[in-house]
């Protein structure tokens, strides 16, 4: 009997333009515009934000994701447990193969001096001395980062509805705001600006916290699922 | 679809319409003995119906001995299947239009002797 | 075991019961009607029955278990409904590639049998399909799945009689070949009566009605005449409705007919005749106040 876990990442994996075609050929149409501006304007030492793209898309499939897939699945008997493992492994699988392929192509970068233009695309801050281990590590975290808070986002619509989402977002901004004010109010930016500071996590540290995030946000979305429903 | 006007909505069980169906089919020479019978199947899909009343509908026509089991091939019409059914109607026939036509002709004063002709009469015509 | 069992069924949205006390035992391998008008429940019901919808109380087991995160039980059910979500860039082809994968009992035969006879294009993107088409998609996967329990609600919305002749067809073979317990949920009553071997007839979240197909043939019949007469036959019997044109009367009444009732209704100068399935569920579940036992 085939594992359904694997039926579920498989199923994913049917669906090329929204995993291969589509966030590549964003990425690639940014890298060309780019590299035209390099080619022609020669700026000093160019650093574009276009890697942001390919991390902004990974939390748009997170959140796209379960609005197309868990109710077909579910529609078919598969457990909410197998969705989410299969979901996992296949998002797992397509995100290492990113990050190896951005890690190759950093390395290309750096090879070519910035592709003859001095067009540092590839390169992320506070990496440009780093091996392509740590990069490749470091792109892995973050693009999987992306995918489970995009997950988490999706999963707590699918559990509470559009009406819960808009209740969380609400909450969050009041929260954030709010303390934002108190922190306003209370001159503690000094304070919490020198806390940050001195926390001085390098780049590895920061992977790691983002890890411990992406568990965190795996788990909340795992839970909400278990309760979500399909309507009749 | 094939249906007609088969099965009928007369409160009567849809298996005995079925049995009644292919005893129709035996009795007009349709279906000789020794015949194939369609398979249940079939019939179920001809006209609609559930393949389990179907062979319901069979399965009274085999405790009769109207149709037989060939084991692997299907079911067969019995050798002297016509017969037997010819019988059985000439004597509901008999039951159900004879004896009420009778009944009536009295109540309405007709002799034997007028019934007769007026039999005799419209079997000519 | 019983291939579906409920006990005391209730789901309430708010204040509102979709479904109220419901308990029914199905057994395996027969042909089961899910009857009843848009909103009755039935699809709740369905839900329910898969694991998509939670019950607010009450009992579901399938095949003896809590279907609820249950992969043996939901491994044995195929739920056809038609309002299924598929994945934006599927084709049909895909569609059928993972349903076969989710099935153990599968028949890549039917399946094709049932691409050839529908013309489905395996190519095509399930978006870009037509409304009948879409539901063909649902019951070549409903028939080829060969699932213990297959339930089908309103499965041919779109489809035209030749394709729903086709759905009929394969169904009956389907389960000649290989017997299993199918539940099917129609508005069509009477293009799939022939089939049913059970009836469950839902009205308001309620189960009115939980009997053999077979006996509900000579469970009612419809009487009518001049109204005065109607009037006199009709005492003391179960009176379902009635509709009055001028100075005739049809009513439609709750019980066994039988040689004795049709001669009696002969004789009072009245004509009688039993109801078909269809007018039975549009009696029982066409009045206001609801279908209410023994009402006159």
């Amino acid at each position: 009997m085939k594992s359904r876990t694997a039926t579920v990442a498989l199923m994913h994996a049917r669906d090329k333009w929204t995993w291969l075609f589509i966030p590549w050929m964003v990425l690639l149409s940014s890298f060309i515009v780019n590299f035209a501006i390099g080619l022609i304007a020669r700026p000093e030492n160019f650093t574009t934000g276009g890697l942001m793209s390919i991390l902004i898309y990974m939390l748009v499939a997170g959140i796209v994701v379960i609005h197309q897939t868990f109710s077909f699945a579910l529609g078919l008997c598969i457990t909410r447990r197998s969705y989410f493992a299969g979901t996992v492994a296949a998002a797992g699988g397509y995100i290492l193969l990113s990050a190896v392929l951005l890690a190759v192509l950093l390395l290309l970068e750096q090879a070519t001096e910035g592709w003859g233009v001095g067009l540092h695309f590839f390169e992320l801050p506070y990496l440009s001395d780093s091996g392509a281990g740590l990069a490749l590590w470091t792109f892995f975290i973050l693009l999987l980062f992306m995918f489970f808070g995009g997950l988490t986002i999706g999963s707590l619509f699918r559990r509470f509805g559009k009406q819960g989402l808009l209740f969380f977002f609400l909450a969050a901004t009041l929260v954030f705001g709010g303390w934002t004010a108190v922190v306003t109010a209370m001159d503690w930016w000094r304070g919490v600006g020198g806390w940050l500071m001195k926390l001085d996590f390098t780049i590895v540290q920061t992977t790691f916290l983002l890890l411990a995030c992406t568990l965190v946000l795996a788990a909340v979305s795992y839970l909400l699922l278990r309760r979500a429903t399909v309507q009749a | 679809m094939g249906k007609l006007t088969f099965p009928v909505d007369d409160g009567r069980p849809i298996f005995q319409q079925v049995a009644e169906r292919i005893e129709d089919d035996i009795v007009d020479g349709s279906l000789a003995e020794e015949a194939q019978a369609p398979s249940t199947t079939h019939f179920a899909q001809f006209y609609g119906i559930n393949p389990a009343t179907a062979a319901k509908g069979v399965n009274v026509l085999v405790d009769q001995g109207i149709l037989y089991k060939k084991r692997g091939i299907g079911m067969f019409v019995s050798e002297g299947a016509r017969e037997k059914l010819l019988a059985r109607r000439r004597h509901q026939f008999y039951e159900q239009y004879v004896v009420p036509l009778l009944q009536e002709a009295e109540k309405l004063g007709i002799s034997g002797e007028q019934l007769a002709s007026l039999i005799t009469e419209k079997g000519r015509g | 075991m019983h291939a579906a069992e409920l006990k005391g069924l209730t789901k309430s949205y708010g204040g509102q019961h979709a479904l109220d006390g419901i308990t029914l035992k199905m057994e395996e391998n027969r042909i089961y009607g899910l009857l009843g008008r848009n909103g009755a429940g039935k699809t709740t019901l369905m839900h329910v029955l898969t694991a998509q919808l939670f019950a607010t109380s009450g009992e579901v087991k399938v095949f003896g278990s809590d279907p609820f995160e249950n992969e043996e039980a939901l491994r044995k059910i195929c739920f056809i409904k038609e309002s299924q979500k598929y994945p934006e860039n599927f084709r049909v082809c895909d569609v059928l590639a993972v349903a076969s994968s989710l099935y153990p009992r599968w028949s890549a035969e039917t399946a094709e049998q049932l691409l050839k006879e529908f013309r489905l294009p395996q190519n095509k993107r399930v978006k870009k399909l037509s409304r009948g088409m879409l539901s063909a998609v649902g019951i070549i996967v409903g028939l080829a799945s060969r699932a213990e329990l297959t339930l089908f609600d309103e499965p041919y919305l779109g489809l035209d009689a030749v394709a729903r002749e086709i759905f009929y067809r394969n169904l009956i073979q389907e389960y000649a070949e290989l017997p299993r317990t199918i539940v099917l949920s129609s508005h069509l009553i009477d293009e799939v009566s022939g089939l049913l071997e059970h009836i469950y007839l839902i009205d308001r979240g309620r189960l009115i009605l939980d009997e053999e197909a077979e006996l509900l043939r000579s469970r009612a019949y419809s009487v009518a005449g001049p109204a005065a007469k109607v009037d006199a036959f009709l005492g003391g019997r179960s009176v379902l409705g009635k509709e009055q044109l001028g100075g005739f009367l049809r009513a439609s009444v709750l019980g066994e007919l039988g040689e004795g009732g049709m001669a009696a209704a002969k004789t009072a100068g009245l004509e009688a005749a039993p109801l078909s399935l269809q007018q039975l569920v549009v009696q029982m579940t066409g009045n206001e106040a609801g279908y209410e036992e023994g009402s006159a």
